[in-house]
């Protein structure tokens, strides 16, 4: 496994494990701290998330295609991952359902872009022979880091309350856009010489 | 000719795994029906849930290897399919937060036992180094997911949580039939993959 995809698997196991934090209890969130959220608008909230993040990942896949693959992959990593980073600040600030709503199709968007790019890059970087296994190892992994996550968050949310879970969302966020940069860097680098 | 099989399989499966991580009644139906439920045992069951399918996950795909007629793996798709369908109901069971646990280590379980069928026929259907027919499959598959979310929480909104468990467990049931019924049709023949195809095409190499 080359250094490229020991990064690349490190930008998403880190942005999904941010996610991940308060992916199961989410809707206990909305419940708990906006006034007239129910049953229903959680379910909204959910619809428009993953319609969100259908239909960007729809259009960046077509966009990233057309030319300057590589280019337009590095790019949407580093925008998919100050996105996703980003939302979490909108869930504590929230004070309406529709200011969740909004927060849902952003996190759609950025998700609908890091996640075509990602593959992008991933597939470039790895051999055709190792493709398979690698997917395994990579969804092992990813279930496994989901599983510890929600655990944490769920920890972190009921000792210290939901404040401390969103500035930890936030932290491993920009520890995944770090990542993207890094990546980004190399391959600057790589160019030079 | 496979153009559907394709969307079923992927839009099958997506329903089948999704449905326990994504649906938005389950951290609430929780804390509401089951008594001593909070953030941080609901945390733990969606941990147990997910760390259940990693752990498992090596050794279904293990089981499924080299698997040449197919029938191994429909025999764990069937356990597996068993397993997924009971999950809500025994939701309606629950007593206590151990019960939920345990339904949640079954369900992790009939999912791990569920994928090496659906890998089979998505090997089967169509190519998976074509990333765009898997984008264009996985996109057509998430919006199936928002609305059967929205439909989920309309129910639950308006009938309460055991008529949506109910539905839950009425449509994962047609789901799995409808996998189970897509498998025995298509799955239990030589994929490329398979030993004796490996064996044919290497045959051809050498000839």
């Amino acid at each position: 496994m080359n250094g490229k995809l020991k990064s690349l698997l490190a930008v998403d196991l880190l942005v999904t494990s941010s996610y991940g934090l308060i992916l199961p209890i989410l809707p206990l969130f909305i419940v708990e701290r906006i006034d007239g959220a129910n049953l229903m608008s959680v379910a909204i909230a959910q619809a428009v998330f993953l319609v969100s993040q259908a239909g960007f990942s729809w259009i960046f896949s077509n966009y990233l295609h057309h030319k300057q693959t590589k280019i337009r992959a590095h790019g949407g990593l580093i925008v998919g991952s100050v996105i996703v980073t980003l939302v979490p600040a909108i869930y504590l600030i929230s004070w309406d359902i529709t200011l969740i709503y909004l927060a849902q199709v952003l996190l759609g968007i950025g998700l609908g872009i890091l996640y075509p790019s990602w593959a992008c890059l991933a597939k470039d970087s790895t051999e055709t022979a190792h493709r398979p296994k690698i997917k395994q190892a990579h969804s092992i992994f990813l279930s496994l880091s989901m599983a510890l996550a929600a655990l944490l968050g769920g920890y972190v949310a009921y000792e210290y309350g939901y404040c401390l879970l969103v500035y930890m969302m936030v932290l491993i966020g920009i520890c995944g856009t770090i990542m993207s940069l890094v990546l980004w860097a190399g391959r600057n680098s790589r160019k030079r010489t | 000719m496979f153009r559907w099989l394709r969307a079923l399989v992927l839009g099958d499966s997506f329903y089948l795994t999704a449905f326990g991580l994504l649906t938005p009644i389950f951290a609430l139906f929780l804390t509401e029906r089951i008594p001593g439920a909070n953030i941080l045992t609901v945390a733990i069951a969606e941990a147990i849930y997910l760390a259940s399918v990693g752990l498992l996950r090596p050794f279904s795909q293990l089981y499924a290897k080299n698997d040449g007629s197919g029938w191994r793996t429909q025999h764990i798709l069937w356990f597996g399919s068993a397993f997924v369908i009971i999950t809500p109901f025994l939701y309606l069971l629950s007593r206590d937060m151990i019960d939920v646990y345990v339904i949640q280590l079954l369900y992790g379980i009939g999912i791990a036992f569920c994928e090496p069928a659906w890998s089979r026929l998505m090997d089967k259907t169509c190519s998976l180094d074509n990333d765009d027919v898997l984008d264009r499959y996985s996109s057509l598959s998430t919006l199936l997911a928002a609305g059967l979310a929205l439909v989920g929480g309309f129910v639950a909104d308006q009938q309460g949580p055991a008529a949506l468990l109910i539905y839950l467990d009425v449509t994962t049931a047609i789901a799995a039939l409808m996998f189970a019924a897509l498998y025995w049709r298509f799955g239990l023949a030589p994929t490329r993959h398979s030993p004796a195809i490996r064996r044919e095409n290497t045959a051809d190499v050498t000839v």
